[in-house]
C-alpha cells in the first residue's frame, strides 16, 4: 500500500518535471520558428530591395548612354554646320585662326 | 572657292611666334613664304574636325564622370539597404528574445530547491522503514 502511494507520488513527480521540460522545448522551437521566419522575410526584403536598386541602375546608365550619344550627333551636326560657316566666312575664319590659333595675318 | 588660304605652320618651338603666319592669297599669285598650301574648306574642315574631337572628348569624359557616380551610388544603395534591412532583423530577433524570457517562468528560489531535496529524502527515508516493517511483520 505504502509502496504504491510512493510509486503515484513519484510517477506525478516525474510528470510534472517532463512536462515543464516539453512546455519549455515548445516554446524554444517557437522561438527558433519566429527566428526563421525574421531570416525569410529579411532574404526577401534584401533580394526585393537589390532588384530595385539594380533596376534603378540599368536605367540610370541607360540614360547616360543615351544622353552621350544624343551629345554626340549633336556636335557632329553642329561640327558640320560650322565647317559650313567656315567655308563661306572668310572673316570668321580668320578671327578663328588668330584668337584660337594664335596664328598671325601677313 | 578663289580666295586659297596659304598657311604656314611651324610646328616646333623654337622658330617663335613670328613664322605662325598665314596669308590669303588668290589664284595664281605668288606665295610670299615656303609652307603648305589649303583651301578655305580644307582648313575649315581642320578647324572643325578639330573641335568636334574635343568636344567628343569632353562629352565622353561626362558620360564616364556619370556612370562612375552611378556606380558608387549604385555600391552605397546595395550597403544602406543591407544596413537598414540588417538592424530591423536584429531588432525582430531581439523582441523575439524578449517575448520568450518573459513567457518563461521566473527562476525558483533556492529554498525550494532545499525543500525537495530534504522532502525527497524524508519520502525516501520513509518507504524504507514502510518496508522493512512491513517485511518484518510478513511472518506474523
Amino acid at each position: 500500500m505504502l509502496a504504491s502511494i510512493a510509486g503515484i507520488f513519484l510517477f506525478f513527480l516525474g510528470y510534472s518535471k517532463a512536462n515543464k521540460k516539453s512546455q519549455k522545448q515548445k516554446q524554444l522551437k517557437d522561438l527558433a520558428e519566429k527566428d526563421t521566419n525574421v531570416h525569410k522575410e529579411y532574404s526577401n526584403e534584401r533580394e526585393k530591395a537589390t532588384m530595385a536598386a539594380i533596376i534603378d541602375y540599368q536605367e540610370e546608365t541607360k540614360k547616360i548612354e543615351k544622353e552621350r550619344i544624343k551629345r554626340l550627333e549633336k556636335a557632329i551636326v553642329h561640327s558640320a554646320k560650322q565647317k559650313k560657316e567656315l567655308e563661306n566666312n572668310n572673316e570668321k575664319l580668320d578671327k578663328i585662326l588668330s584668337e584660337k590659333y594664335n596664328l598671325t595675318k601677313r | 572657292m578663289n580666295i586659297l588660304f596659304f598657311l604656314f605652320l611651324i610646328t616646333g618651338s623654337a622658330l617663335g611666334n613670328d613664322n605662325l603666319v598665314y596669308k590669303d592669297i588668290k589664284k595664281g599669285q605668288h606665295a610670299p613664304f615656303s609652307g603648305k598650301l589649303f583651301t578655305n574648306e580644307a582648313i575649315a574642315k581642320i578647324i572643325a574636325d578639330h573641335e568636334l574631337a574635343l568636344k567628343q572628348c569632353k562629352i565622353n569624359s561626362d558620360a564616364e564622370i556619370a556612370r562612375q557616380k552611378k556606380d558608387w551610388e549604385f555600391k552605397y544603395k546595395l550597403l544602406e539597404n543591407k544596413s537598414d534591412l540588417e538592424k530591423k532583423m536584429y531588432t525582430k530577433l531581439i523582441d523575439n528574445r524578449d517575448e520568450f524570457i518573459k513567457k518563461s517562468k521566473p527562476v525558483e528560489p533556492n529554498h525550494f530547491e532545499n525543500f525537495k531535496f530534504v522532502s525527497g529524502i524524508l519520502v525516501g527515508a520513509g518507504i524504507t522503514i514502510g518496508i522493512a516493517y512491513s517485511l518484518d511483520n510478513l511472518h506474523d
